[in-house]
């Protein structure tokens, strides 16, 4: 990936994060009137992506944008696009969550299923890039993870922060074989 | 101190206990009369005949192999070598094949041969070790290529209810090339168990020569044999195991990785052809003395053949050849 092309990225991450707290702090009058279960919620998140697999080690930095909305009761969905910063290997996704509510906190719990790149290695060396290659033919695209933000807060009606939500998951062809962590360090959520 | 702790818990889940009972193993006698027939000394003569076609060799193209600590990769030979095992293993009466996979500048040659079963002859027992070795590779891995060398040339006087199947790899020192390619052309799809050795002749009888394999705690004597498996080669293991431990064949010591034995933490295991045979689930087993955990002449010019112990070698080629007789059912 070019530099040029990462500060692009760098740049739209910064954008959607701005764009959500700008919209959650702009008065609406017509969205503060629709109940907060009916809204629709789109967020913004930065965080790191590691991903493993027998002969390899990667890690990045990621974006991701997502929006959702209540199903029933606690439960809601959310579909989204991550993208690397370097490299950008595309995911999108989508989970189903059970959320609540204590006071301010916020914290759901859920599973998110996805399409990824990232089971393909990029890497320099030439060592073992065979072996890595055909074990990444076997893991494929689709992957299931858990999701948790446990770290989550509504700050005011329309705008909620969330910080450390963990992802932990595997490639469902190479079930076990290869292990995505990721962590979306800040992530901020507004609703209209 | 944290780190050490860590890989240390993680050390003790992979560390292997025999806590089941000692599995049964039929028809021990021919087992063992197999075992008896390898010649300790052809084995030690193809280690030094294999050694000084290494070391006169010319070395192949280390083009996007860059040299790096304990990879010389401008010192890495195996052109002669591949026509001397084709050689042996045509003299012996075998239908040898070389198996050329991939392009120029690293082609692949991989030596195959086959005897066939008796009784399932669709089913293959894989044994297989790499030809390819920087500089002269005394023990990695001259030793695993005499020693497959020798269980071919006494398995001809043997019938087996499976197919045995010779494999010399190729390329293994640059990440498994041989055996990936193999593997990926599907010439693998027929094995039901493979049997891959590498690095099987140094020991040391020094304490603490033995160190610890990625926090797995090891015995602190470098004197006995590695044989590594994963879930599915861990009753097959667990035979083996066994049966060197009554019959006093060689000094073993196994190892099952957690699971497939594919996890990143346990992928020290994986470091030979059996790799990948684990991962797609092949049930493999692995031979080897340790490698740089043990033999300090890993990857170096001083791996020569007068650091081996030639009765370490001979017994663990009489090990590894109980196993092919045990998966390969041996006949009365």
């Amino acid at each position: 990936m070019t530099d040029k092309k990462r500060n692009s990225l760098t740049k739209g991450c910064l954008f959607l994060l701005i764009v959500c707290i700008l919209s959650a702090s702009a008065k609406n009058s017509y969205s503060q009137n629709i109940p907060a279960e009916r809204r629709l919620e789109y967020s913004a998140g930065f965080g790191m992506i590691i991903y493993q697999s027998g002969y390899g080690l990667n890690n990045s930095f990621g974006i991701e944008a997502h929006a959702g909305k209540y199903i029933k009761g606690p439960v809601k969905w959310q579909a989204g696009l991550r993208l690397g910063v370097n490299p950008v290997l595309p995911e999108a996704f989508c989970r189903l969550l059970l959320t609540e509510k204590f006071g301010r906190w916020k914290p759901s719990i859920g599973l998110e299923n996805g399409i990824s790149k990232r089971a393909y290695f990029k890497s320099d060396s030439n060592l073992l890039k065979e072996t890595r290659e055909a074990m990444d033919r076997s893991a494929g695209i689709f992957y299931l993870s858990s999701h948790s933000e446990l770290l989550a807060f509504q700050i005011n009606p329309r705008l909620e922060i969330s910080i450390l939500e963990i992802d932990f998951g595997t490639h469902y062809r190479s079930f076990g074989k290869t292990l995505r962590l990721q962590t979306t360090l800040l992530r901020l959520n507004t609703s209209f | 101190m944290k780190i050490k702790s860590l890989y240390f818990l993680i050390g003790l889940g992979l560390l292997f206990s025999c806590t089941k009972e000692a599995p049964i193993i039929e028809n021990k006698e021919s087992i063992l009369s197999f075992s008896g027939s390898i010649e300790k000394s052809g084995v030690y003569q193809w280690v030094e005949q294999l050694y000084d076609i290494h070391i006169n060799d010319t070395p192949l193209s280390n083009e996007g192999y860059p040299p790096g600590e304990l990879f010389p990769s401008g010192h890495l030979t195996r052109s002669a070598v591949v026509g001397a095992v084709a050689g042996a293993l045509s003299d012996m009466g075998y239908k040898a094949d070389t198996i050329q996979l991939g392009n120029e500048p690293h082609i692949a040659y991989n030596v195959v041969a086959e005897q066939k079963g008796a009784l399932f002859p669709e089913e293959v027992v894989l044994v297989a070790c790499h030809l390819d070795a920087f500089y002269g590779g005394a023990d990695d891995n001259t030793s695993a290529v005499a020693a497959m060398l020798e269980i071919a040339r006494a398995a001809r006087s043997f019938s087996f209810a499976r197919t045995i199947r010779f494999a010399a790899f190729d390329l293994e020192e640059l990440g498994s090339v041989g055996s990936t390619r193999y593997i990926e052309a599907g010439y693998a799809s027929d094995v039901s168990c493979a049997i891959v050795m590498d690095l099987i002749g140094y020991s040391s009888a020094e304490p603490d020569s033995q160190k610890d394999i990625f926090g797995v705690t090891t015995p602190d004597t470098g004197d006995f044999i590695f044989v590594v498996g994963n879930r599915n080669s861990s009753d097959a293991i667990q035979s083996i195991i066994s049966l060197d431990h009554t019959a006093s064949i060689s000094k073993s010591v196994g190892v099952i990785a957690p699971g497939d034995g594919t996890y990143f933490m346990s992928s020290v295991f994986m470091r030979s052809d059996h790799g990948l045979m684990w991962y797609k689930g092949i049930p493999a087993i692995f031979f080897t003395d340790g490698a740089n955990y043990r033999n300090p002449n890993y990857h170096k010019i001083s791996d020569k053949p007068e650091t081996l112990n030639k009765d370490f070698l001979g017994n663990n080629t009489k090990l590894v050849a109980a196993a092919v007789a045990l998966l390969a059912e041996i006949q009365p």
